[in-house]
């Protein structure tokens, strides 16, 4: 079952104009949350239960009522833009397909929050969705729906959307936050949190594209409503995007709480070439990895992944098939966290290296049984030792991997390469 | 565990310390510094602009030199090691001389699980270059890249013609067949429309260089077209899509 909060207007001609997205009834949800005082609206949001869509789940409302009210330096809201999590692209059809709720979120979150300059930090890869978006923020401007004394309400707001320079680990919130005051995008240490010192030096909101997307839904039809949708701890939509062995891959808006299996079987029509799911990696590519089975048995919200030992994390599903090698696999997820630690914290820098090695050496079949040791002790001594938490997220996936797929890793070093006759990858033969 | 080795010794490090210079002074064209201008005004501080002026630089002169960074810093009031940490730090700042075209494949979980590795086998092939080459005539520069928040449109391959503005663009999902096509489409379009004026000289040069923006789209760079649709190669519908 899908339902259509978010991707409600993805369907009308040209949907990311000024002019497609007022004739759908947009901007109105803002003049609704214009007539609310700001504690009003946050506590209205606060009972929505709504959770941020950028992996870490948190209460929306309850991150805003951190930002002091009264500041002697000026507050800013952070759209994080900067999708790179792998398996993971909602927000860039958001951003495609409908730029002008992004902005109607951001006008509703800095008028609840009291913020007059937003950033959009998107990331640098990205083409049509931020020339979408600069071409969405300049017909707002020129509407007067942003800028000074928006729409004749004596509130003030900028939006600025800057063009990041690639790197993932500008996705974490403190990242992005030096990213765009010009430096390299290392995460800092928290506290401070960006709510009390963030950007510039100043109270800072962080929302990921899709959190910012939901309010004006929320605002227009009510908490209430919103619950309608979802679990009681997870209530509302979620953006999937599912890719990898499945017929139908693509963007799902679906009620949190929805059977994976419906996800998979249903919406995305299976599993392609009539093969069976081995594995599925629910959240993105950090989060714990589930088998076939598990994935059957779940249902896709915060809590039922939780009691599976895996996580929502950014809802980028990615589905394994029974031909796929689980080391080669790991091996992949691998190499990516090596290359974007940031390189700060040692048991991250040198950590994803290792790991990265040793399934290299392992799915190139050099791999000894001690190795599969090391692999767990190494991510056990990533965890939770760092300023952010890429190491975790590279530490996750490898843990989970041996521990569930350990029959694969150890079939791997018994035949002496690898087993699932896979064509060694550029990869593992180059020179890193 | 290896002793360190320096730049001298290892390929890769100097690789990653790389900075070689345009051979003199750079200035921007009149439509960058004004959008630099602009630019200054939407930050509170001037630091934050070296990533955006960083994105000038490299459409108006093509890739980053020991002079742009000394540009920018200037421009942006920060230490010219400052700057050069921030280049090295992103992927997407060329550190030298790059083809008129720039095409990154990605190579991660989703691209590979549908066959990447193949159409790189089949990119390599065709353009008779490596990952990180550029073919002789300079046309095209070949590249991986992690995943592109693209997945439904597996393997995926971005395409940019750096000197442009605004024409990235994404073509899948691709395989072997649909890769050499698009070379060849590529190829004719980059021969009907002139490349952009080169960019390397002294700054009293500056008024016929890089003319910037607005400049003209590539025709039809995606199937999709010019800002058109991200996807669909050539011959192929994309399987992805909101549902
Ligand atoms: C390594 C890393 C990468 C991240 N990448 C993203 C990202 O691309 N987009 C995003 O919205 N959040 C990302 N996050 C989460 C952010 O730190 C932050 O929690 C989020 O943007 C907050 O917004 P939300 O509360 O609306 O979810 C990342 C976190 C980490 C540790
Ligand atoms: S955990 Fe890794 S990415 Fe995060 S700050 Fe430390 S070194 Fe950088
Ligand atoms: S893995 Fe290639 S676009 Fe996501």
């Amino acid at each position: 079952m899908e339902v259509k909060l978010l991707t409600r207007n993805f369907d009308r001609p040209e949907s990311w104009t000024l002019d497609a997205y007022e004739k759908a009834g947009g901007y109105r949800a803002w003049k609704t949350a214009f007539a609310l005082e700001p504690e009003a609206l946050i506590q209205l949001v606060k009972d929505s239960g709504l959770r941020g869509r950028g992996g870490a789940g948190f209460p929306t409302g309850l991150k805003w009522s951190f930002v002091p009210k009264e500041s002697s330096s000026p507050k800013y809201l952070c759209v994080n833009a900067d999708e790179s999590e792998p398996g993971t692209f909602k927000d860039r059809y958001l951003l495609e397909k409908d730029p002008h709720a992004v902005i109607e979120g951001i006008l509703i979150c800095c008028w609840a929050v009291g913020i007059h300059h937003a950033y959009i930090y998107v990331r640098g890869e990205f083409g049509l969705p931020l020339f979408r978006l600069r071409d969405a923020v300049r017909e707002a401007y020129a509407k007067g729906y942003l800028g000074h004394d928006v729409d004749g309400h004596g509130f003030d707001l900028e939006v600025t959307v800057h063009r990041g320079g690639g790197a993932y680990i500008c996705g974490e919130e403190t990242g992005l936050i030096e990213s765009l005051e010009g430096k390299k995008g290392q995460p800092r240490i928290k506290p401070p949190f960006p709510a009390v010192k963030g950007a510039f030096g100043g109270p800072t909101v962080v929302n990921n594209v899709e959190t910012i997307t939901t309010l004006p839904w929320i605002v227009e039809h009510g908490a209430a409503e919103y619950r309608k949708f979802g679990t009681e701890k997870s209530p509302g939509t979620k953006l999937f995007s599912v890719s990898g062995h499945v017929v139908r891959p693509g963007v799902y808006e679906i009620p949190l709480g929805l059977p994976c299996k419906e996800l998979v079987y249903d919406l995305c029509g299976g599993i392609s070439g009539g093969r069976t799911m081995k594995a599925n990696i629910p959240g993105g590519s950090s989060v714990p990895v589930l088998t076939g089975a598990e994935a059957e048995a779940v249902n896709l919200d915060y809590e039922s992944l939780a009691a599976a030992g895996t996580m929502l994390g950014s809802g980028g599903m990615i589905v394994l098939d029974d031909e796929t090698c689980m080391v080669w696999t790991l091996a992949v997820l691998e190499k990516f966290y090596a290359h974007e630690s940031c390189g700060q914290c040692t048991p991250c820098r040198e950590g994803t290296g290792w790991l990265r090695d040793l399934v290299y050496r392992l799915e190139a079949g050099g791999g000894k049984s001690c190795d599969l040791e090391t692999i767990l002790s190494i991510t056990r001594n990533m965890m939770g030792t760092t300023i952010c938490v890429l190491a975790d997220a590279a530490a996750m996936p490898a843990a989970s991997f041996v521990q569930k797929f350990r029959g694969e890793f150890e079939a791997h070093v018994g035949a002496g390469h690898c087993p699932m006759r896979r064509r060694p990858a550029h990869f593992l033969t180059a020179a890193h | 565990m290896q002793p360190f080795a320096t730049p001298a010794e290892d390929p890769a490090l100097r690789e990653a310390c790389r900075l070689e210079s345009m051979g003199g002074p750079v200035a921007f064209s009149a439509a960058g510094q004004a959008e630099l201008e602009r630019l200054f005004t939407r930050y509170p501080t001037r630091e934050a602009v070296v990533v955006p002026a960083l994105w000038i630089a490299q459409r108006e002169f093509g890739w980053i030199s020991a002079e742009v960074i000394t540009l920018v810093s200037g421009l942006c009031g920060v230490a010219p090691s400052h700057v050069y940490g921030v280049v090295s730090f992103y992927t997407m700042f060329h550190r030298r001389p790059r083809g008129r075209i720039h095409l990154q494949l990605c190579t991660n979980l989703s691209c590979q699980l549908r066959g990447a590795e193949h159409v790189l086998n089949c990119l390599r092939e065709k353009l008779g270059i490596e990952l990180g080459g550029t073919t002789a005539d300079g046309l095209f520069s070949l590249d991986e890249v992690e995943c592109l928040a693209a997945c439904e449109l597996a393997p995926v391959l971005q395409v940019t013609e750096t000197r442009r503005a605004e024409n990235d663009s994404l073509v899948g999902p691709l395989d072997g067949e649909a890769a050499r096509i698009l070379i060849d489409e590529l190829r004719v379009q980059a021969e009907a429309s002139p490349a952009p004026v080169a960019s390397v000289g002294p700054v009293a040069d500056s008024a016929h260089r890089c003319p910037g923006v607005p400049g003209d789209m590539p025709t039809n760079m995606s199937s999709g077209g010019v800002r058109g649709v991200t996807s669909g190669g050539p011959g192929r519908a994309s399987s992805g899509g909101a549902h």
